[in-house]
């Protein structure tokens, strides 16, 4: 069973690789085939990582006896969930705007988030590293179903987590998209715009998906918010008690607020906006995986938690 | 089997006589119809464009190609056409036509109407039952490889003239330019041909502004625009998205701080101005301001032709790829006349 779980990972892993790379090959060639292609693949991909979390939280709950295991409890797990989300997103982008050119920046990203999943013990220990087997046992480590600590063990794990997740993935795909913003800005502001302006979509259309990516993503970081205070209150009496990972999520919180402020009341558009935008995503970085090693009680990921 | 083309083009006849010897729809139809009353066992298509007339027959009796050659003659009724007139033959019909699809015989070297036009004009021949299997192939073959040649180079990348680089840039900061509204001053030749061109793309609405309110009128009414005064139109830059700027000033009609005002009156959003004029309308300082993007006329010219000297090298492998699969095409059509038909399949190869 769990080497079963391996392979249908490992099989999404390399659908994701694929797409990323048809993306990438697409965007230098121009060729349509090779984006529908790509398109395929992350739809391929999202469907064998869905069928993974259903297996691993059949293996945890029912081989290992985990009462309140989901699969998404701990640095691997919260990843590949973040992974998978995005490319979520991304299928749903993709359905609205068609634009395969994004899929090298959003499958880039989304490629790299998976594959730092895998291997993130390695770079805090990279110096002791010897071969590749070295390589290969430590990332299955990280693979293994983990033990549960006790604060993990809520019902707000199963739905505090993935509220998170499925707004700071729209944060993520809004990000990639700002990137090109600022490409095509930069290319149209060079008073002579190269191939890559050429490839690249408009400055309206790019400006209008990354609005409507954090209108929807923002609502849902208001509600993962206000569910996890309630599971504070559970776990620890209290439902908001400014640790490092609640005062930033409310940093969080705040720089999305201001950028739809600035872009509904303040009549602020295009690149301002989108640097806020991009900005944005890096304070969603810092919250995810800086502060855990600020945090006492947030600190389960780099096992300082309680 | 012979087949026969007789043509004049922009290569070999000057526009007004090209003009004279074009086709419209229902003369088209007229000159198909006359050609289906000639002896059976041929084919013929007919195509017309601005840039050339020509006349593709296949027959099986080298005495009717010249009687087609010859009704094509009388219907021109022009004297001392032949010296404009072109005659191909055989394998090197079928390049030409090969290469007429891909754009690479048309004025602007890669243009994409071409394409549509050879596709009418077979459309057209095969309703009236002027197609057989031979044309059949060969038409929906030249079509296949105008298409290939245009997917496997460049030669159809990038807008050529100044018009249309000017639209090409305005989608690529508003996307469709159907919510676009377009802001003209003054006016010359240049700028016309911006306004025409965007206008081409169906804008919003279009202002046309100008010191003698009667000159704004004369090209409003023509681009079925609004007429307004120079002062008026400085009063509602913001409410344009694409500024036209071709206005005989020698200081500039639009200031950095008149900009900063229009922006800040339009809530940010994206302005493209186009400064045709010498010297300038628009103070240059402006392209700083966020979300603004000011163009000159020389700005322009130098993405033209740079986009001209990319296409160079393109044109090249276009001619390679549509002679290559002329020749296949050719070989293909000998073995169906020598009876044992040969494979035929689409692909580069």
């Amino acid at each position: 069973m769990e080497t079963f779980e391996i392979y249908i990972f490992n099989a999404a892993y390399l659908a994701y690789t694929l797409a990323t790379v048809a993306y990438l090959v697409c965007a230098f060639t121009r060729k349509e085939s090779l984006g529908r292609a790509g398109c395929l693949l992350v739809v391929l991909g999202a469907a064998l990582h869905l069928a993974d979390f259903a297996l691993r939280a059949y293996i945890g709950r029912v081989d290992h006896g985990l009462k309140h295991y989901v699969p998404w409890s701990n640095w691997f797990e919260s990843f590949s969930l973040f992974g998978f989300v995005i490319a979520a997103t991304f299928v749903a982008v993709q359905k609205i705007s068609r634009l395969h050119i994004l899929g090298a920046f959003v499958m880039g990203l989304q490629w790299v988030i998976v594959t730092f999943s895998m291997t993130y013990p390695l770079f805090s220990s990279w110096d002791k590293v010897e071969g590749t087997s070295q390589i290969w046992q430590a990332v299955m480590a990280s693979r293994a179903i983990p033990q549960l600590m006790p604060a993990l063990q809520s019902i707000w794990m199963a739905i505090h987590v993935p509220v998170m997740f499925i707004s700071y993935s729209a944060f993520a795909v809004a990000f990639a998209v700002g990137i090109v913003y600022l490409l095509q800005e930069r290319e149209l502001k060079s008073r002579h715009p190269g191939v890559m302006s050429g490839s690249l979509p408009d400055l309206e259309t790019l400006d209008l998906l990354i609005y409507r990516l954090i209108g929807w993503g923002f609502p849902l970081l208001t509600l993962g918010v206000i569910l996890g205070a309630r599971w504070a209150y559970d776990a620890w009496g209290r439902y908001w008690g400014w640790d490092a990972k609640e005062t930033w999520a409310l940093i969080t919180w705040f720089t999305y607020a201001i950028y739809l402020h600035m872009r509904l009341v303040m009549s602020w558009k295009g690149r301002k906006t989108v640097i806020l935008s991009v900005i944005g995503f890096g304070v969603v970085i810092f919250t995810y995986i800086g502060v855990n090693y600020l945090s006492e009680l947030h600190g389960f990921l780099s096992n300082r938690g309680s | 089997m012979a087949l026969t083309l007789v043509g004049i083009s922009h290569k070999t006849a000057p526009v007004e006589l090209r003009e004279k010897l074009s086709f419209g729809e229902e003369e088209i139809k007229k000159a198909l119809q006359e050609l289906r009353q000639f002896p059976s066992e041929e084919e013929a298509v007919l195509l017309s464009t601005c840039n050339r007339t020509e006349l593709y027959i296949h027959s099986h009796d080298a005495e009717h190609s010249a009687r087609t050659v010859k009704f094509l003659k009388e219907r021109f009724g022009e004297p001392g056409l032949d010296s404009h007139l072109y005659f191909k033959e055989g394998e090197s019909m079928v390049r030409h036509l090969f290469s007429v699809a891909s754009g690479l015989d048309s004025l602007v070297q890669g243009e994409q109407e071409i394409q549509k036009q050879v596709k009418d004009a077979y459309s057209s021949a095969q309703a009236f039952n002027l197609t057989s299997k031979l044309f059949n192939v060969l038409f929906q073959r030249a079509l296949y490889v105008g298409k290939l040649v245009r997917t496997h180079t460049g030669i159809a990348h990038g807008a050529l003239s100044v018009g249309s680089v000017a639209v090409s840039l305005a989608e690529k900061i508003f996307g469709d330019l159907s919510r676009s509204s377009v802001l003209l001053f003054g006016a010359g030749e240049m700028a016309e041909i911006c306004a025409r061109h965007l206008i081409s793309k169906k804008v919003r609405n279009l202002m046309v502004a100008n010191r003698t309110l009667e000159n704004a009128q004369t090209l409003a009414q023509d681009f079925k625009g609004e007429a307004l005064s120079l002062e008026a139109g400085l009063e509602r830059v913001h409410s344009a998205d694409i500024v036209i700027t071709s206005v005989a000033s020698e200081r500039p009609i639009l200031t950095d701080s008149a900009m900063k005002e229009a922006m800040r009156r339009r809530g940010n959003r994206s302005l493209f101005v186009i400064d045709i004029a010498v010297p300038r309308n628009v103070e240059t300082s402006v392209h700083s301001l966020d979300n603004l993007y000011l163009y000159n006329i020389d700005d322009l010219e130098a993405i033209a032709a740079e986009n001209l000297r990319s296409r160079g090298g393109e044109i090249e492998k276009a001619r390679a790829i549509a002679n290559l699969k002329a020749t296949e095409f050719w070989d293909w059509a000998k073995s169906l006349q020598d009876g044992g038909e040969r494979s035929f399949k689409h692909s580069l190869a």
